[in-house]
C-alpha cells in the first residue's frame, strides 16, 4: 500500500466519523438531559450538610465529597435502616420474581401444548386479570390479609407456623404470586416452540413435566428472563400495598423507606445517599438484561 | 366383548376429563391465586359498596345503592376524574413522544449506540419513590436548581409558604418546602407529571425499540430505493410500521397513569386542595385514613376498574391480531 | 411381528374429516408409502398410528396387539418428523441420546448406541455440535438417527426428506431404501411426492380427502389406476383426460370423444356392455401417445402449441380441436412450435373411467 493509498483511507475513515458528529451530538446532549436529576441527586449526596445549610442552590460539583455519607447509620451500606429496607426489597420482588416465573410457566405450559375442556374460557379469564390491577381490589386485599393476620396470630393450629401476614413478607407478596401478563408472554413463547418437538419427546417416553424441563424452559429462556426482569422491577417499585401491610420499620421496603428517609431534613444528604445506594443496584439490573427487555416485550424470543 | 368395547365408555367422557385432570396441576396455583386475589375481591368489592361503616369499622350499615349514587355523584369524585384525566393528558403524551424520538434515535447504526440505548431505557430502573426524589431535588424551593434556571430564564421564583429555606423550621419536612413549589394547583400537578414522565420515559423508549425491531429492513431500503430521505422514511415507513406500537404504548400509559400512587403520595399528597388528588390517591385516602369510609372506597375502587377495563377492551380490540398476536 | 394395521379408523377434528374410515395393512418389514396431496391426512395416519393422535372411531393394531390406548411411547415406534424436530438447544450427541435416557440404559451404553448409529449414518464428527450448526442433510441424518438408536419394529416417516435440496433428496431416497433393507423394520412413509412413492416403497396407499383410493406394488397403481383421481395423481406429466360416449364404428367399439375416435380392446367393450356404462372419460398417459406418418390411421391431429425440452426428452402440447393433450416424445427429432402432429395410441393403454362415478372401467 502506498503512502497516498494510507493516506486517503485515513481520510475517509476521519470523514466518517466527522458524519457521525451530529448523531453522536445529539445522542449525548439527549442522555445528558435524561440523567441531570440523577447526577444532582448524586452530587447532593456527597455533600456535606453545611452545603445546604448555605443561602442558594448547593453547588453542582463534588468540590468537597464525603464518602462517610453513604456509610452513615441510616443510609447505602450501613445496617439500618436502608440497609434493612434493601434486605426486604431484595426478598420480596425475588420471591414475587421467582414465584411469578413458576405459576406463569406451568400456566402457560398448559395453555400452549394441553388440550383441555374449557381451555378458551380459562385463558380469557387470565387475560382477564391483567384488566383487574391490584389497585383495583387492593381494599378487598387488605381486609384478606388483615383477616389472615388475626387467625394465625389466634388461632392455635395456625399460629405454630409463626407466619405473620402484616409486617410480614407473606402479607407483601401474597397477591402478586400469579400473573396474567407473564402466563400471555410465556404462553407467546411457547407457541413458537414447534409441536413436533412434543411429539417427537411424547415418542421418547417424556411425559408434560420432563418435556417443559428438559425443552420447554431451556428453549424459552430468553422469555423467562424478560418475564423476570419485568416481575422483578415490578415487585421492587411497590408502594402502595407495602404502604398499606407494614407498620414496623424494621419490615419497609426500599420504597417506603425512602419517601421517610427523605423526610428528615436533618439528614438530607443521607437521605439521598441512600436513595441513590437504592437505585443503583436496579439500575445495574436493567443494564445487564437490556435486551431481553426489548426483545422479550413482544413475544416468541425463542432462537433455535 | 372386545377390548374396543371395553373402553367405548371411556372414549366418550373419560378422555375429556383426564385431559382436563392433566392440566389441572399447571393451572391450579395461578388459577387459586387469581381467585382469591382478584375476583374474590372484585366481588367483595360489590359487596362493600351496599354498606356504610362506622369509624371503627363495629357496625355495617346496609344502604343498598345509595352510597353507589352518593359517591359517583360526588364533587370530589368528578373532581378526581378530572384530575386523572388531566394527569393521564400531562404524561402519557410526552412519555410517548420523548421516549419514541430517544428510541429512533438510539436506533441508528452507530458503534457505541449500544450505550445509548442502555441509557435511554435506564429510567425504567427508578421506582416511583426514586424518581420522586430525584425530582424533589430539583423542584425544591431552596435547594432546587429548577427553580434557579427558571430564574436565569427571567422568570420570577415561585412563590414559597414559608421564607427563609427549608432548614429554619425544625419541624418542618422537605414536603414542607416542596408544598412551595407545588402551592399553585397547576404547578402542583405538573410538578407530579414531570417526575411520572421521567420515570416512564425508560419504559415507553423500551416498547418502542422492541416494536421498531419488528419493522422489516426491506421496507427501509425499499424506501431508499425509492429515493426517500432520512424524514421521509421517518414519515413513511417508521411511523405507520410503528403505529399498533405506539397505540399499545399509549394504553399502557394510560393504565399507569390510573395507578400512579407513589409518586403523588411523596411529593404532594394530593394537594394542595386536592390539585393533585388522582382516583387512586383518593381511594387510598378514603378507605385508609380517617374516618375509614370502606364501602364508599369499594365504589370508587369499582369506578376505576370500568375505565380501567374499558380501556384494556378498547386495546384488544384494536390491537388483536397486530402487536401480541401473529 | 410389526404389522401395522388401521381398522376403520376416522379421525375428525370439529367438522373436518380427516381420515375416513380408513382400513389398511402395513405387512411386517414392508417399506410402504402413503401418497396424497397435502391435506389429504397422510399425517393425521401417522399421528393415529404412533399414538400422538387418538382416532375418533376405529382401532389400530400392531403386530396383534390393539394399540388404541397403548401411550406412544409404548408403542415401540419411532417417528421422522418433517422439519426433523431437533432440540435446538442439544447436541447431536444429545439428541440421539434424548430417548435413551428414559429406558434405562446406562451412560456408556447409550455413548455406545449413539456411536455406532452415528457411524452407521456418517455424522459421527458431528456429535458435539448443534442443529443450528448443521445443513439440512445432516440434520436429515440426525433425525434418522435419533429414530435408529432405539431400534424401533416400525419407523414412522412424515414427509422427510421434503426440506432437503433436489439432489440431497434423490440421494437420500436411497439410503432411506438401503436403510430398510438393513434394519428390517417396518417402515411407513409418507409423501406428497409421487416420484418417492414410486421409487421407493414395496407398496404405496393413495389417500385423497381422507378416503383411501388404491393400495398396491407401485407399478400396478401407475398402470390400473383405481380412479380418475389415482390417473391423474401419480404420472408426470399428468395423464391426458377425454370425455366420450360409447359407440360401434366400423364394427369396433370405440369411444367417439370430440376429438376423434378410440377403438376399445375387445375385453373391455365386453365388460362395458355388462356394466352398461354410458359415458366415459379416457385417460392417455403422454407416454403412450406416439406420432404416426401422414398415411397411417391416427387418433388425434393437431399443432404443438408448448414444448418443454428437458434435454433426454421432451414434453409437447398439442393443441386439438377443442382441448389440447401433453405428449412425451424422446429429445430427437426435435419438435418445433406450430408443426402438425398426428398421433395414435394403442387401444391396450387407453384407461377408462366412469365419467360419473370416476372409477376405473375394465381390467
Ligand atoms: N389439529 C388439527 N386441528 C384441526 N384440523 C386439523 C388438525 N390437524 C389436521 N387437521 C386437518 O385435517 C386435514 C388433514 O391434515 P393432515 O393430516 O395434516 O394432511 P397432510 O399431512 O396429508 O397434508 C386437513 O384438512 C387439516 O386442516
Ligand atoms: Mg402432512
Amino acid at each position: 500500500m502506498t503512502a497516498a493509498q494510507q493516506s486517503s483511507r485515513i481520510a475517509g475513515v476521519a470523514q466518517r466519523w466527522l458524519r457521525r458528529l451530529p448523531a453522536y451530538a445529539v445522542l449525548t446532549f439527549c442522555a445528558a438531559l435524561l440523567l441531570f436529576p440523577l447526577y444532582v441527586t448524586a452530587v447532593y449526596s456527597l455533600h456535606p450538610l453545611t452545603e445546604f445549610l448555605n443561602e442558594g442552590v448547593p453547588s453542582l460539583w463534588p468540590s468537597n465529597p464525603q464518602w462517610s455519607n453513604y456509610f452513615k447509620s441510616g443510609s447505602g451500606v450501613s445496617n439500618t435502616p436502608i440497609g434493612r429496607f434493601l434486605f426486604n426489597s431484595v426478598v420480596v420482588a425475588v420471591v414475587i420474581t421467582a414465584a411469578q416465573l413458576v405459576t406463569a410457566t406451568l400456566s402457560a405450559y398448559a395453555f400452549a401444548f394441553l388440550r383441555f375442556p374449557g381451555r378458551n374460557v380459562l385463558f380469557v379469564l387470565f387475560l382477564a386479570t391483567m384488566m383487574v390491577p391490584l389497585e383495583v381490589a387492593i381494599i378487598p386485599n387488605f381486609q384478606t390479609i388483615q383477616w389472615l393476620d388475626h387467625h394465625f396470630r389466634t388461632q392455635a393450629w395456625l399460629s405454630w407456623t409463626q407466619i405473620t401476614w402484616i409486617d410480614g413478607y407473606p402479607g407483601l407478596v401474597a397477591p402478586f404470586l400469579a400473573t396474567g401478563f407473564g402466563t400471555f408472554l410465556l404462553r407467546q413463547a411457547f407457541l413458537s416452540i414447534p409441536g413436533e418437538l412434543r411429539d417427537a419427546a411424547e415418542m421418547d417416553g417424556y411425559g408434560h413435566w420432563r418435556f417443559l424441563l428438559f425443552v420447554v424452559v431451556p428453549l424459552a429462556r430468553g422469555a423467562l428472563a424478560t418475564l423476570a426482569i419485568f416481575a422483578f422491577l415490578q415487585a421492587w417499585n411497590q408502594y402502595l400495598w407495602p404502604l398499606l401491610v407494614t407498620n414496623d420499620p424494621d419490615m419497609r421496603t426500599v420504597q417506603i423507606g425512602i419517601a421517610a428517609e427523605a423526610s428528615d431534613v436533618s439528614r438530607i444528604n443521607i437521605a439521598f445517599a441512600g436513595t441513590i445506594t437504592a437505585f443503583l443496584p436496579m439500575l445495574l439490573l436493567v443494564v445487564v438484561f437490556q435486551r431481553y427487555l426489548v426483545r422479550g416485550l413482544f413475544g416468541g424470543s425463542v432462537k433455535g | 366383548m372386545t377390548v374396543a368395547d371395553q373402553y367405548a365408555g371411556r372414549r366418550s367422557w373419560a378422555w375429556p376429563l383426564g385431559r382436563f385432570l392433566t392440566a389441572l396441576p399447571f393451572l391450579l396455583p395461578s388459577m387459586a391465586l387469581f381467585g382469591a386475589f382478584v375476583f374474590y375481591p372484585l366481588g367483595k368489592s360489590v359487596y362493600l359498596g351496599f354498606f356504610i361503616s362506622n369509624p371503627f369499622r363495629t357496625r355495617q350499615i346496609y344502604v343498598g345503592f345509595d352510597q353507589y349514587k352518593d359517591v359517583l355523584a360526588s364533587s370530589e369524585f368528578a373532581s378526581s376524574l378530572l384530575v386523572t384525566a388531566t394527569f393521564t393528558l400531562y404524561t402519557v403524551a410526552p412519555a410517548i413522544v420523548i421516549g419514541t424520538a430517544l428510541a429512533v434515535l438510539a436506533n441508528q447504526k452507530l458503534p457505541g449506540i449500544v450505550i445509548f440505548r442502555t441509557i435511554f431505557s435506564s429510567t425504567i430502573a427508578a421506582s416511583v419513590a426514586i424518581s420522586a426524589v430525584f425530582w424533589l431535588v430539583l423542584l425544591h424551593p431552596s435547594i432546587g436548581v429548577l427553580n434557579e434556571a427558571v430564574e436565569g430564564v427571567g422568570f420570577s421564583r415561585v412563590n414559597w409558604l414559608r421564607d427563609g429555606g427549608w432548614a429554619v423550621g425544625d419541624r418542618a419536612t422537605v414536603f414542607d418546602m416542596v408544598a412551595a413549589w407545588f402551592i399553585d394547583p397547576n404547578w402542583a400537578l405538573i410538578s407530579v407529571s414531570l417526575a411520572t414522565v421521567w420515570m416512564n420515559i425508560g419504559l415507553f423508549t423500551i416498547i418502542v425499540l422492541a416494536g421498531l425491531q419488528t419493522i422489516p429492513e426491506e421496507l427501509y431500503e425499499a424506501a431508499r430505493v425509492d429515493g426517500a430521505g432520512r424524514w421521509a422514511q421517518f414519515w413513511h415507513v417508521t411511523l405507520p410500521m410503528l403505529s399498533p406500537t405506539l397505540f399499545f404504548a399509549s394504553v399502557v400509559g394510560m393504565i399507569f397513569a390510573f395507578q400512579s400512587f407513589g409518586q403523588i403520595d411523596i411529593l404532594t399528597q394530593g394537594g394542595p386542595v386536592d390539585a393533585s388528588n388522582v382516583l387512586l390517591y383518593s381511594i387510598y385516602q378514603t378507605g385508609f385514613e380517617q374516618p375509614f369510609r370502606v364501602g364508599a372506597a369499594a365504589v370508587q375502587s369499582l369506578a376505576l376498574f370500568v375505565i380501567m377495563l374499558v380501556l384494556t377492551l378498547f386495546q384488544f380490540r384494536l390491537l388483536a391480531g397486530r402487536v401480541f398476536y401473529r | 411381528m410389526a404389522r401395522v394395521f388401521f381398522q376403520d379408523v376416522t379421525k375428525r377434528f370439529g367438522r373436518v374429516f380427516a381420515v375416513r374410515e380408513l382400513t389398511l395393512e402395513v405387512h411386517d418389514q414392508e417399506f410402504f408409502v402413503l401418497l396424497g396431496p397435502s391435506g389429504c391426512g397422510k399425517t393425521t395416519a401417522l399421528r393415529i398410528a404412533a399414538g400422538l393422535e387418538e382416532p375418533t372411531d376405529g382401532d389400530i393394531y400392531i403386530g396383534d396387539r390393539l394399540v388404541n390406548y397403548v401411550a406412544a411411547k409404548d408403542r415401540d415406534l419411532a417417528m421422522v418428523f418433517q422439519n426433523y424436530a431437533l432440540y435446538p438447544h442439544m447436541s447431536v450427541h444429545d439428541n440421539v441420546a434424548f430417548g435413551l435416557r428414559m429406558r434405562q440404559y446406562s451412560r456408556s451404553e447409550i455413548d455406545r448406541l449413539v456411536r455406532e448409529v452415528a457411524e452407521t449414518l456418517g455424522i459421527g464428527d458431528l456429535l458435539n455440535r448443534k442443529p443450528g450448526q448443521l445443513s439440512g442433510g445432516q440434520r436429515q441424518r440426525v433425525a434418522l438417527g435419533r429414530a435408529m438408536v432405539r431400534r424401533p419394529q416400525a419407523f414412522l416417516m412424515d414427509e422427510p426428506l421434503s426440506n432437503l435440496d433436489a439432489k440431497m433428496r434423490v440421494q437420500m431416497r436411497t439410503e432411506l431404501v438401503r436403510l430398510h433393507r438393513k434394519l428390517g423394520a417396518t417402515f411407513i412413509y409418507v409423501t406428497h411426492d409421487q416420484v418417492e412413492a414410486m421409487t421407493m416403497g414395496q407398496r404405496i396407499a393413495v389417500l385423497n380427502d381422507g378416503t383411501l383410493q388404491q393400495v398396491g406394488p407401485p407399478q400396478e397403481v401407475y398402470d390400473r389406476p383405481a380412479n380418475r383421481f389415482v390417473a391423474e395423481f401419480i404420472g408426470s406429466p399428468a395423464m391426458n383426460f377425454l370425455e366420450g360416449g360409447v359407440v360401434r364404428e366400423n364394427d369396433r367399439d370405440g369411444i367417439r370423444t370430440p376429438e376423434g375416435f378410440l377403438a376399445l380392446p375387445d375385453a373391455v367393450s365386453a365388460e362395458i356392455r355388462q356394466q352398461g356404462v354410458r359415458s366415459f372419460v379416457v385417460g392417455i398417459r403422454p407416454e403412450h401417445l406416439t406420432p404416426v406418418a401422414e398415411q397411417a390411421a391416427a387418433a388425434f391431429e393437431g399443432t404443438a402449441d408448448l414444448v418443454e425440452s428437458l434435454g433426454s426428452e421432451q414434453h409437447v402440447t398439442v393443441a386439438l380441436k377443442e382441448t389440447a393433450i401433453v405428449v412425451r416424445l424422446p429429445s430427437s427429432p426435435r419438435i418445433e412450435r406450430g408443426a402438425t402432429l398426428r398421433l395414435a395410441v394403442a387401444p391396450e393403454h387407453l384407461h377408462l373411467f366412469d365419467a360419473e362415478t370416476q372409477l376405473r372401467v375394465g381390467p
